[in-house]
């Protein structure tokens, strides 16, 4: 039990890695806050499926773009544990990765940016900042924000998603600079293309194939090797790693 | 009440009634002891904010908790900041406050909705540690009773005990000018000439000054058989010290009654019930406390506050059911050590020196009193 | 009975280590003690024992006049000059690592002090530089124009002349919480040209004896004139044996010794005392800046963390202005990471149980305030109790449990609110140092508002604890409490010019 007693904030966590993720918290001892904004039901599904395993488990809706609705949510985690210590931030403005019908460089709005900005970077930096004040009390926190590793290998041009994701990456360095001080560290988990989940469905199996040959460990990363690298960088054994990008992507990108 | 008060008194009082008996703790009463103190303690924090805070400070939470063990004792000085009731304060039948300080903003208090529950858990107890199978008896009393102060829950002990164990002799010795120790005297006479048993209760600093006034008069009873001395709650600097021993000895000598039939009982106002000595029970003179089976102590390592092994001496915490209105487990801020399935009781815990030339608490409070 | 076998009965040998044994006391030689063994305690070599003399009235009394005879043989003799130059030479032998007598402190005193070795080795570094030559000519010349007087007399700017005595016998009693304070004492005591009677504690007896042995490698017949002896205070006989030999006594240490010594020396006797005192922080929105922020708080953590606040220089509590980069509450939890950090460099020393609990008192008082919605927060370690911080809204003082724990208060402006709040301590004469950090245009201000309520000592934060040579202890003197001077007044030495018979 990595997490006995801690209480972890996962974003996203209704479906996909979020879930997963979820749910590797609470086997390890962890109490989860499942934050979702659309899909109750899912969310509810995740918070069964913890508590029927022994964890424990509540589902908080919010939308990650509104401060206000990310502070309360970090406040309704606060007031049922009394704290918090772990905060994942995976939510995003719903994307589908298809490699036939994304946006070229030349048609990609600027609007398709913002909102990719609001929902990974906005939405990390509210309730990171809601959080914040819950970790400085305790001398500790981890915070991990999901970005890709098509930061480092843009295998398809996904121009809007893995911009606003480069910046959430900045931001978790800068974040790491800051917060050192006060014993919380920040690091980011990059996974590559992750199959299992509704976004990867639209990704065609000739692009599968071609990561898996490119990828020492040769296969697709499933929902299960992201949340262990979140346990990881969520227990003590993690400890003195801070400002860190982790791949979890069987080394398709090294270094 | 609310409605929830009146259901957690009904399986409070149901436990008392259970295990009001058992002398030993069987895994029904342990299981049954540890589900109850977690059921008070989430009614607590669902009623009485000043307790769900500070649990919540703690991360000890009632979702967050796996034992009765990891139930956060409250720190007696939290009875002193705040109205620690789950009922309206307002509305409380009775106030007990601690006593020690002339300021009555500083004292502890313990509010006392009802007193059904104090009312068992005082009578199943002290049937238990002090009566045995004797139903009644004359019981004088020498440390004031209710009718002189009703804020205290010793007084208020005293008053009971002679309600539900005295014979229609029984009677309160202390009066608004002190002991009225020529009637003490004379009831005691009664008694020895009647040959009836005796059942005397009071604060252990009252005896003192009672023994010396026997002695300056040269008194001496040989009470009946089966009378009994109960004793409570040390010196406190309101008499003058003396050893247990002497005590307890001039108990043999001048009342008659031989060590196995004294008791010392522990009480506090923070807490509903009370912890006795076996002496009377077991008929073997010790000085281990015991409680009855709602009320459980835990040894508190002093650098962690988590429980320490057995022998181990820490700060002593009390999980109490009866404080279903309060806080059902506190901490105190005295020393103790496990054994033997009872606690024996060190002292208080003393304040810290400084190593060296560093201010220290003792000197700064010193020096701020000089100025007042 | 079967004899255990050869192999086992030499393992067990091997794991039963001989205790180091280690003099904790210096006697002139001649005088002869029985030894005891007055404690155990570890070192990473095995473990050691103090052994300590056996002593009664007339040992301490005879002690004490062979001091005073040796005294007079030869330390009387000495000028300044020889006096600060043998001290000198000690003090250089312990600035290099690898003197034995600094390597056998740097071994022994963490498992005697509890105190974290790397912290110890620090700060005893940097107190052995305080007696450089330069160190000690600067602090002899801050207290006397002339240091020449010590030596004769000395003509002064009013005319005249004049010269200082020291006392025949100086007894000190030495405080245990911080290793090597009572050097400094005996140093001065030396100067005053002083024989050194010195009852040292017995939580920290050493450093004194083997600067002692230090000053005995430079010259041994100084040294004669020094003794060490190690007894549990309180003891009135013995107290009162040496109070009579001796015709100045220094004390060092908490207001129930300073008390109990007072009270048996003579009226009319030289009583110098170093009685309980507390020290602060006073940190202004201007160290608050984000380039200034990281080593505000580094410098003031390790001023909690040496000796684990157990000196009278360490901060019980802070002040931190607003309007800095952050709050006051969030400086409460940066320091508190920071002594986070700090148990791992220089771990906390154990504590007795009502060390640590009062501790966890002091932690539950806050948090019962917290729970209660009132201005304050604890930000404590989990578990035990190696470091508190404890934050709270309003200015205010009141003394730490120590054994680093912090009090944060915030405050609108430290002249306002802090300097307020500190005033009954102050006045009280319990105010001695305080660390600043402020701007230059502050400093002059604030230190005329603080000397007034009555602190002794402005420093910069990271330095609370090495008071710099010429300090006014205490507000005192050093030195000067010791002389008693004697003067050939103005007009005197003229007039003497005519009881020459060749006076024309």
């Amino acid at each position: 039990m990595l997490l006995q007693g801690k209480t972890a904030l996962v974003t996203g966590a209704s479906r996909g890695i979020g879930a997963e993720i979820a749910a590797a918290l609470a086997s390890h001892g962890a109490v989860v806050i499942v934050g979702y904004y659309s899909r109750q039901d899912a969310a509810e599904r995740t918070v069964e499926r913890i508590r029927a395993s022994g964890g424990r488990a509540r589902a908080h809706r919010a939308d990650v773009r509104s401060a206000s609705e990310a502070a309360a949510m970090v406040e309704d985690a606060v007031e049922h544990y009394g704290s918090i210590d772990i905060v994942v931030n995976n939510a995003l403005s719903p994307y589908s990765f298809s490699p036939s019908a994304r946006r070229t460089a030349w048609e990609q709005e600027w609007d398709d940016y913002r909102e990719q900005l609001e929902g990974s970077v906005h939405g990390a930096y509210n309730v990171c900042k809601a959080a914040m004040p819950h970790m400085q009390k305790q001398s500790s926190g981890r915070i991990i924000n999901i970005v890709t590793n098509l930061i480092d290998f843009p295998v398809v041009p996904y121009h809007d998603y893995t911009t606003a994701k480069s910046a959430l990456l900045g931001y978790t360095r800068n974040l790491a600079a800051e917060l050192g001080r006060f014993g919380i560290t920040v690091n980011a988990l990059a996974p590559g293309l992750t199959q299992g989940t509704d976004s990867s469905r639209d990704t065609k199996e000739d692009v599968r194939r071609d990561i898996i040959r490119l990828t020492p460990l040769q296969r697709l990363a499933v929902p299960q090797d992201i949340a262990g690298a979140a346990v990881l960088l969520a227990s003590d054994l993690a400890g003195f790693i801070t400002g860190q990008c982790l791949r979890v992507d069987g080394g398709l990108v090294m270094g | 009440m609310r409605p929830e008060s009146a259901a957690i008194i009904r399986d409070v009082l149901q436990y008392i009634e259970r295990y009001g008996n058992s002398a030993a703790d069987s895994p029904a009463a342990e299981r049954d002891f540890g589900a109850l103190a977690l059921q008070l303690f989430a009614f607590q924090c669902e009623h009485n904010a000043a307790y769900r805070n500070y649990a919540k400070i703690k991360r000890k939470l009632p979702g967050q908790l796996h034992s009765w063990r990891e139930i956060p004792p409250m720190p007696i000085q939290g009875f002193k900041r705040s109205a620690l009731s789950c009922e309206p304060p307002e509305e409380a039948l009775a106030v007990f406050t601690t006593s020690g300080t002339t300021n009555p903003e500083l004292r502890g208090r313990q509010y006392h909705p009802t007193f059904d529950v104090w009312d068992a858990s005082m009578r199943t107890g002290f049937r238990r540690f002090v009566m045995g199978s004797v139903p009644r008896l004359r019981t004088l009393v020498i440390s004031p009773a209710e009718d002189l102060n009703a804020n205290s829950s010793l007084s208020r002990y005293l008053s009971q005990a002679i309600r539900f164990f005295g014979t229609d002799g029984s009677g309160t010795y202390f009066r608004h000018d002190g002991l009225a120790a020529d009637e003490l005297i004379a009831g005691l006479q009664d008694c020895e000439r009647s040959g009836e048993p005796v059942l005397l209760l009071g604060a252990t600093f009252a005896y003192v000054p009672l023994l010396d006034r026997l002695q300056e008069l040269d008194v001496r009873f040989r009470l009946a058989p089966g009378s009994r001395i109960l004793d409570t709650g040390g010196f406190k600097g309101q008499s003058r010290e003396v050893p247990m021993d002497w005590l307890y000895g001039q108990f043999e000598e001048r009342f008659g009654v031989p060590r196995s039939g004294c008791v010392n009982m522990y009480g506090m106002t923070e807490l509903c019930s009370q912890y006795y000595d076996d002496t009377l029970a077991s008929g073997k003179p010790t000085t281990l406390k015991r409680g009855p089976a709602w009320l459980r102590p835990l040894v508190l390592d002093p650098h962690t506050l988590l429980p320490a092994p057995d022998g181990q001496v820490g700060v002593l915490a009390h999980i109490d059911l009866a404080n279903w209105n309060s806080c059902v487990a506190i901490l105190t801020e005295d020393l103790g050590v496990m054994r033997d399935g009872g606690f024996e009781l060190l002292g208080r815990i003393g304040g810290a020196e400084a190593r060296g030339c560093s201010l220290a608490v003792e000197q700064f409070i010193r020096s701020n009193e000089g100025n007042a | 009975m079967t004899a255990p076998g050869r192999g086992e009965g030499d393992m067990n040998k091997a794991i039963k280590q001989e205790p180091l044994q280690v003099q904790a006391y210096f006697l002139p030689p001649g005088i002869e003690a029985d030894v005891t063994v007055a404690a155990r305690f570890d070192t990473p070599d095995g473990p050691a024992e103090l052994l300590v003399p056996a002593l009664n009235e007339d040992k301490l009394r005879s002690i004490a006049d062979e001091l005073k005879r040796r005294r007079e043989e030869y330390l009387a003799s000495l000028t300044t000059a020889d006096v600060v130059e043998r001290i000198a030479a000690a003090a250089e032998r312990w600035l290099d690592p690898a003197y034995p007598h600094r390597q056998l402190a740097e071994r022994l005193l963490p498992g005697l002090t509890g105190y974290a070795a790397d912290s110890i080795r620090l700060q005893l570094k940097r107190y052995m530089r305080t007696f450089r030559k330069k160190e000690l000519l600067r602090f002899i010349g801050e207290e006397l124009d002339d240091p020449l007087m010590l030596d004769e007399f000395r003509p002064r700017k009013s005319g005249g002349f004049s010269r200082a005595y020291g006392p025949e016998l100086i007894f000190h009693v030495f405080s245990g919480n911080v290793p090597g304070v009572s050097l400094w004492s005996l140093a001065m005591g030396l100067v005053a040209r002083s024989a050194q009677l010195g009852k040292t504690s017995l939580a920290e007896p050493l450093m004194a004896v083997l600067f002692a042995r230090s000053l005995a490698e430079i010259d041994p017949r100084l040294a004669e004139a020094i003794a060490i002896v190690p007894w549990k205070g309180g003891s009135r006989e013995l107290e009162s044996a040496a109070i009579a030999s001796a015709d100045a006594v220094v004390v060092y240490g908490g207001g129930g010794t300073v008390e109990s010594v007072r009270a048996i020396v003579p009226a009319g006797k030289r009583f110098v005392a170093y009685g309980p005192k507390a020290s602060v922080a006073l940190i202004g929105r201007e160290a608050l800046t984000p380039d200034r922020l990281n080593g505000t708080v580094a410098r003031l953590a390790a001023d909690i963390a040496h000796y684990d606040q157990q000196s009278c220089m360490s901060p019980h509590c802070v002040y931190v202005e607003e309007g800095g980069s952050v709050d006051a509450r969030s400086f409460a939890a940066y320091a508190a990471a920071e002594l986070g950090r700090l148990q791992l460099r220089w771990p906390r020393s154990a504590l007795t149980d009502s060390e640590a609990y009062a501790i966890h008192d002091v932690r539950n008082r806050y948090w019962l305030e917290e729970a209660e919605g009132g201005g304050a927060a604890v930000y404590a370690s989990p578990g035990g109790t190696d470091w508190t911080v404890i934050y709270r809204d309003v200015p205010g003082f009141d003394v730490s449990p120590l054994n680093r724990t912090l009090v944060v208060y915030r405050c609108r402006s430290l002249e306002d609110d802090a300097v307020p709040a500190l005033a009954s301590c102050g006045r009280e004469g319990l105010l001695q140092t305080c660390g600043v950090a402020v701007h230059p245009q502050r400093l002059f201000g604030m230190a005329e508002r603080l000397g007034r309520i009555g602190a002794n000592r402005l420093c910069p934060l990271g330095t609370m604890l090495q008071a710099k040579a010429g300090w006014h202890h205490d507000g005192r003197f050093n030195l000067i409490d010791l002389l008693r001077f004697a003067d050939i007044e103005r007009g005197t030495e003229d007039d003497a010019e005519q009881y020459d018979p060749d006076f024309e």
